[in-house]
């Protein structure tokens, strides 16, 4: 077994969602910083001193109480995306513990493994160091010596450091020291009788576990079955522009979470917080299910950029429940045009325009001709009978043109064509349809209504 | 490729230069009919043997004309749009559909206002269609490489008025049969 250990240098300040690269930031816990921005590094406030000290030697500092549950969401989001890389993912010692042996033969070894979690890393805007041992401890232990061996060099790697680079309480340490042991080497040099009767039972294990000795038992992680992440934001965001960030930010991951579970989905609902407390939410479906984090936030970016909120938001979270289990696409060697954007088009043009701007055209099977064509939203079209030519254009209401033809500019041509029909839903029609010459210049459809003896105009044929 | 069509026949010229490329060229891309000015009736869509059910018939507010068509020339699932101009576009908005036409590979037919003939405009193909009383005359006055050609008439294609209705015919074949007896 080879594990992975991965640790967050800025877990602290990601989870509090801040823009920490450009700013002076600390985070502080019971008085006392426990982790700084780069920038408040440089100032001098370094973790372990005191908020007044951090505050004297930083003024512009910026404080912000330690959140554990921010911190927990985090680090279960970073779980989720270190799930693509292996089906064994701990959230261990407020970093991540994952099973590399099988995915070192997927990816080539343990060199092109650490490359593509960097980059990926990297992409997501979040600062990673790791390192890979026998054991989680093994590797937590080379992550904080600052040292990479490779697999060959695990075990001399460790021997080799400072019996100090052990996370262990340091009155143990000072204790090891005075026994002789400067390296970790040392100690594993000792007889093993001689360590147990004189080291307490806790650090012996450490010891062995950093070793390969012994198998600390980890609970592994399994992707959530609902989608449910959010992200809060230090100070009100005033303007819905400014979502546009988290809302990639979000869909990125619920499009890893969906393509996890070889899933998509069709409903969304998103939730803005707003600061005086109220929530303003909007539930989002699109025309097919989709697994892509464009073809989430395209159409909902085009519905949330028509909100007005009242207040500024301090936070916006994605909610998905409903998912369907993803068919891959079928793809084919000789046919060029593709289909693909076809639902994401729909899906921005509904959420831009409204659903009720696209109509379909539809043939209905009805004798009545404004029956017959109608434009639905959805797609029904029955076999088209042996009928006469129809005009182009259909007028819905039609146009009445009194009690003569000709006295409304139509020439008669052709026809009748009778129609009679609706008896069954008590709206009859007696018609005699005509194809008339209109002023001399345009082709027309007209009729006559055999009940009330009117003429009225069908519809255009030029 | 954006064609523009120059025309103050709204109704019948425009769509029958679509209807005879939506017929030669089908394939398994939609159509979309923007902003029609009446609802077109799907029997004689049917008849002119283009499937009803790859049309898409948009009607789009003023304010979103330009992005609406940007997004249908842009998808590679549009095959053939035809759009009646709800506003004047800029230069800059023609130039963008044209552009989103070649990424899309895309036909767009934009049906304009005849005083925008004089105004230089980026589509690659320009016509200007004037109704006759038998027919139509199309005057391409832009096209890429090559010259201005000499105007073409285009016959109305009512010749199914000379021929009686089934209607008609059945009427006559009852008369026929009855005047054996």
């Amino acid at each position: 077994m080879i594990y992975a250990y991965l640790k967050f240098p800025n877990l602290l300040l990601d989870a509090q969602s801040i823009t920490h690269q450009d700013q002076s930031i600390a985070i502080h816990h019971q008085g006392k910083i426990i982790q700084s921005s780069e920038l408040a590094i440089a100032a001098g406030v370094v973790p372990g001193m005191t908020i007044n000290m951090a505050l004297t030697l930083c003024p512009n500092l910026l404080t912000q109480t330690y959140q554990p549950d921010a911190e927990r969401r985090l680090l279960h989001r970073l779980a989720l995306w270190a799930y693509q890389y292996s089906h064994q993912v701990a959230i261990w010692n407020k970093g991540l513990c994952i099973e590399v042996s099988k995915s070192k033969s997927l990816f080539g070894d343990l060199q092109a493994l650490t490359q593509i979690l960097k980059q990926t890393s990297a992409s997501q805007n979040f600062k990673i160091q790791l390192a890979f041992g026998y054991t989680p401890e093994m590797a937590a232990l080379f992550v904080k010596a600052g040292v990479r061996p490779k697999e060959q060099a695990f075990e001399k790697t460790l021997y080799r450091l400072a019996i100090d680079a052990a996370e262990i309480p340091i009155e143990y340490v000072k204790r090891l020291k005075n026994m002789g042991f400067r390296t970790i080497g040392d100690y594993f040099g000792a007889p093993s009788r001689a360590r147990q009767a004189r080291i307490h039972r806790e650090i012996y294990l450490y010891f062995d576990a950093i070793a390969g000795r012994h198998q600390t038992p980890l609970t592994w992680f399994t992707p959530p079955p609902v989608f449910n992440q959010s992200i809060e934001f230090l100070r009100g965001l005033e303007s819905i522009e400014m979502l546009k960030f988290p809302i990639n930010r979000l869909t990125q991951d619920a499009s890893l979470w969906l393509t996890q579970r070889v899933c998509a989905t069709s409903r969304l609902r998103w939730e803005i917080i707003l600061e005086n407390r109220q929530e303003a939410s909007l539930d989002i479906t699109l025309n097919n299910p989709v697994n892509t984090a464009s073809a989430l936030a395209d159409p909902t970016w085009l519905h949330i950029e028509k909100l007005q909120p009242q207040s500024p938001m301090t936070g916006i979270r994605l909610i998905i429940q409903q998912i369907h289990q993803a068919s891959p696409q079928k793809s084919d060697l000789f046919i060029k045009t593709q289909d693909t954007d076809r639902a994401q088009l729909l899906d921005r043009l509904t959420a831009r325009l409204g659903p009720e701007c696209l109509k379909a055209p539809c043939r209905l099977q009805d004798p009545r001709p404004e029956y017959a064509n109608q434009l639905h939203d959805e797609r029904n079209v029955y076999p088209l009978p042996n009928i006469p030519p129809r005009p182009i254009w259909l007028l819905n209401p039609p146009e009445s043109l009194g009690q003569s033809p000709e006295k409304a500019g139509h020439t008669l041509l052709q026809g009748p064509e009778r129609i009679e029909s609706g008896w069954w839903d008590f709206k009859p029609a007696c018609r005699r349809y005509w194809v008339g010459l209109f002023q001399k210049k345009r082709v027309s459809w007209i009729y006559q209504d055999q009940y009330s003896k009117n003429w009225w105009l069908a519809g255009w044929f030029t | 490729m954006l064609i523009e069509i120059l025309t103050s026949d709204v109704f019948s010229a425009p769509m029958r230069c679509a209807f005879s490329t939506w017929k030669t060229q089908q394939d398994a891309r939609w159509i979309a009919l923007v902003n029609p000015p009446l609802a077109p009736c799907t029997e004689r869509l049917m008849q002119e043997g283009i499937n009803p059910k790859q049309i898409d018939v948009l009607n789009i507010p003023t304010n979103q004309f330009a992005w609406s068509l940007e997004q249908l020339a842009n998808a590679v699932s549009t095959r053939s749009i035809i759009a009646w101009e709800s506003e004047t576009l800029s230069p800059t908005q023609l130039r963008r559909l044209q552009l989103a036409c070649q990424r899309g590979q895309t036909q767009l037919f934009l049906v304009r206002n005849p005083r925008n003939q004089r105004q230089a405009s980026p589509a690659p193909v320009r016509i200007a269609i004037d109704s006759l009383p038998t027919g139509f005359e199309i005057r391409i006055f832009k096209q890429p490489g090559t010259n201005t050609k000499s105007p073409v008439v285009i016959p109305l294609e009512l010749h199914w008025l000379k021929t009686p209705s089934p209607v008609q015919r059945k009427t006559s074949t009852l008369k026929a049969q009855s005047s054996l007896h």
